[in-house]
């Protein structure tokens, strides 16, 4: 970056220009990219936003109107997720380009430097970039998505189309745009990942940090109830608690997934405060009188905190992958909720006739789930190479070997 | 490698009292309490969750009332559990079949077979290809090579193995090259059965799809910990004073680096074996291959919970013998807990 800055000159407020004439081309380009798509999105589904509008403002039946409630609040949410995308592509680039031009006199505080080691890592930015974007059409499927993902379709004249220009992955057996069913399937399983995840996580973390804090008779007993409970494949306790339930609602999936699935955290979590209490800081802090809560809180979490996230990040992927294989079963939420998992459950009998179905549902997943992946990847080479890179197994529970000693 | 040193997780191997006899009695015992709590558990639910094995069918209210007596459905469910539990630990008696039509014990006699064939297959199968690509991968460690191993191991790693058996079932048993049998173990289409030779033939053609399905996803983790694994040692001292002494390249590979190595990946054997069943589940069902998993799923579907918790409870003990034959293998290899002995 040249200290000196160039002229002020229009191109500056076109969005992502300002940012590559400083230097930063992908970015700025990238940018512009995703500003001119969403300006686009916008033009072409406008009356689409409109008559949710209307749908939600006008009181009573009218006639001719097709638009539910629920789906015109979605219609609505997705207008108002694009509106702020656009405008934070449009003054992200400005702002940057600004700060970039400043001359770095002061070194970079801890925080920022970590930052900058974790945005140059080359598998944190194509995972990030990925995930961005992925969730991005999640977010703006009632826009993105050419017809209804749930409306039987016409059954005489529209089942099992192959591709074509309207119906860009054909149409299923109740006639429904399968394209349409793919976007909003994106959104099942990438929350089905960060809930479940998030669940498991506060639980995980929970009882790792009562365990490895208490010591003793209740660690030994908590450690061994952890090493048998792993000894299950997760899938078949998964099946065994929804498999024989009617209604599996994501909120239930969610939920057991994430209650099923905390115990590899748990000991990961123990394994970290065992080496933190050598520390001692942790020996200051306990003399200086503070409460065990405080101690685990403010000291030991924020310092076991690098493994969990990696792990977690990690782990994410995985759940995905086990909603899908639920889903894939026909055990996974019930339909006609559009998931990946489940689309290809529904087209079993047509694989070699209607391939493009189960090949496109499960190509999603693979790009989901390895995004996940390289972001978990790239975030443990840049915020400690050292440590455990076993956690990159699907065994994922490799840490253990640290945790006893 | 940070912290404290690494340990066999639930064996302190160091501390005072330390016989391989009690550690071994001490898991098995653990096992079985929390086999009987997960059993009693999912007794709970299954008890708990609606659904009828009978509704559905054709028969009506009262013929209904007349199975839920026969099959002793009617009872209340803690009499049930308590006859169940002991039928369990005084005959071996899981109670009877639904979907089958027969003793709950019959029926995992028929599957567990097939299962520990697909499993054991696989199993050799991802831990042979993960070393010799993990491996082959640190030794090129930075070449072009070492980043495209990278790459399709990470790939693999994040593919439901659901997708890639449709996939591999797509390309070469329906498609294009019809080289490997898709669908269960045996052609149903052939008039007169297989006796022999020829049966087990015919059976090793159907296993071939269903094993590289189950066997890719493992390989491709076993291929990224290894190269890890086999990274860290070559970096070691160890391994220069190998070569300073004029040791052969393929002798300190094979006599050093891997002996090195095994220690970790003997770890990781035992905890990655829960996900090796767990994929059977899936696999199965998709080639249609007649084992314990896949008859999980279908009596879900028939709302057979006595064959459930049935198979539950063998894959669970399957999962625990191979841990606990991981462990003693461990503590056999290990030269810390050698000395300790």
């Amino acid at each position: 970056m040249s200290a000196l800055r160039p002229a002020p000159s229009w191109t500056d407020w076109v969005p992502g220009l300002a940012l590559a004439r400083v230097g930063r081309r992908g970015w700025g380009y990238a940018c512009l990219v995703l500003f001119g798509s969403l300006v686009a999105l916008a033009c072409w589904r406008g009356d689409r936003v409109i008559e949710a509008v209307e749908a939600i403002t006008a009181s009573g039946y009218v006639e001719g109107r097709t638009l539910t409630p629920d789906a015109a609040l979605d219609v609505i949410i997705a207008a108002l997720v694009l509106v702020a995308t656009a405008a934070l592509s449009f003054a992200g680039p400005l702002f940057a380009s600004r700060a970039i031009d400043r001359p770095a006199e002061t070194p970079l505080r801890p925080v920022s430097r970590i930052r900058s080691r974790v945005l140059a890592n080359r598998q944190v930015r194509a995972g990030g970039v990925l995930l961005l974007l992925l969730y991005l059409v999640a977010l703006l499927a009632p826009l993105l998505s050419p017809y209804d993902p749930i409306l039987i379709g016409d059954l005489d004249t529209a089942r099992l189309l192959p591709p074509s220009f309207e119906h860009p992955l054909g149409t299923d057996r109740f006639a429904r745009d399968v394209f349409s069913r793919l976007l909003w399937g994106s959104r099942v399983s990438l929350s089905v990942g960060l809930l479940a995840v998030a669940i498991s996580v506060t639980l995980g973390v929970l009882v790792g940090a009562f365990a490895g804090y208490a010591g003793g008779f209740l660690d030994g007993l908590v450690m061994r109830i952890l090493d048998a409970l792993l000894c299950f494949p997760t899938i078949l306790l998964v099946i065994a608690c929804v498999g024989f339930l009617e209604d599996r609602s994501i909120w239930l999936v969610v939920t057991v997934i994430g209650l099923l699935s905390w115990m590899d955290v748990a000991r990961l979590m123990r394994g970290q405060l065992l080496s933190l209490v050598q520390r001692d800081w942790f020996l200051a802090a306990r003399g200086l009188g503070a409460s065990a809560p405080r101690i685990i809180f403010r000291h030991l979490l924020p310092n076991a905190l690098t493994p969990i996230l990696v792990v977690s990040t990690l782990r994410v992927g995985n759940v995905i992958l086990l909603e899908a294989s639920l889903g894939f079963l026909g055990l996974g939420i019930t339909p006609p909720t559009p998931t990946w998992g489940g689309m290809i459950h529904e087209s079993r009998g047509q694989i070699f006739s209607e391939w493009w179905i189960p090949f496109a549902a499960g190509l999603a997943v693979v790009i989901t789930v390895t995004a996940w992946h390289l972001l978990g990847d790239g975030l443990r080479d840049a915020l400690d190479p050292r440590i455990g890179r076993e956690e990159a197994s699907p065994q994922a529970i490799a840490p253990a070997r640290r945790a006893t000693a | 490698m940070s912290g404290p040193s690494p340990a066999r997780r639930a064996i302190d191997v160091t501390g005072p009292g330390a016989s391989v006899v009690w550690l071994v009695l001490r898991r098995i015992l653990v096992a079985i309490v929390i086999l009987f709590a997960v059993l009693t558990i999912d007794f709970a639910l299954l008890e708990l969750a609606p659904g009828e094995p009978f509704a559905g069918s054709e028969d009506t209210v009262e013929e209904e009332v007349e199975l839920r007596k026969l099959y002793g459905l009617d009872r209340p469910a803690t009499e049930r559990y308590s006859e169940w539990i002991l039928g369990i630990v005084t005959s071996f008696d899981l109670g009877w079949s639904l979907l089958r039509h027969e003793p709950v014990t019959d029926v995992l006699a028929d599957a567990l077979p097939n299962t520990l064939l697909l499993t054991l297959t696989a199993f050799v199968l991802q831990l042979g290809l993960g070393v010799a690509i993990g491996t082959f991968a640190a030794l090129r460690r930075g070449t072009a090579t070492d980043g495209a191993i990278r790459v399709t191991s990470l790939a693999l790693y994040s593919t439901p193995s659901f997708y890639l058996g449709v996939l591999l079932l797509y390309v070469f048993a329906g498609g294009g090259f019809q080289i490997a049998p898709g669908g269960g173990m045996e052609d149903v289409r052939r008039g007169v059965p297989l006796q022999g030779m020829d049966l087990w033939l015919e059976r090793l053609r159907h296993l071939v799809l269903p094993a590289i399905t189950l066997a890719l996803g493992g390989a491709a983790a076993w291929a990224r910990f290894v190269r890890g694994e086999v990274l860290d040692v070559i970096r070691q001292d160890f391994i220069l004073a190998a070569r300073a002494r004029g040791i052969g390249e393929k002798r300190i590979l094979i006599r050093h680096v891997l002996r090195a190595a095994f220690i970790p990946i003997l770890t990781l054997l035992g905890l990655s074996l829960p996900f090796l069943v767990g994929g059977a589940v899936i696999v199965e069902s998709v080639f249609g291959w007649p084992g314990l998993g896949q008859l999980a799923v279908r009596s879900v579907f028939a709302r057979d919970a006595a064959l459930f918790l049935g198979i539950s409870l063998v894959l669970a003990t399957m999962v625990l013998a191979g841990n606990l034959l991981a462990d003693l293998l461990y503590l056999a290899f290990d030269p810390r807990t050698r000395r300790a002995r």
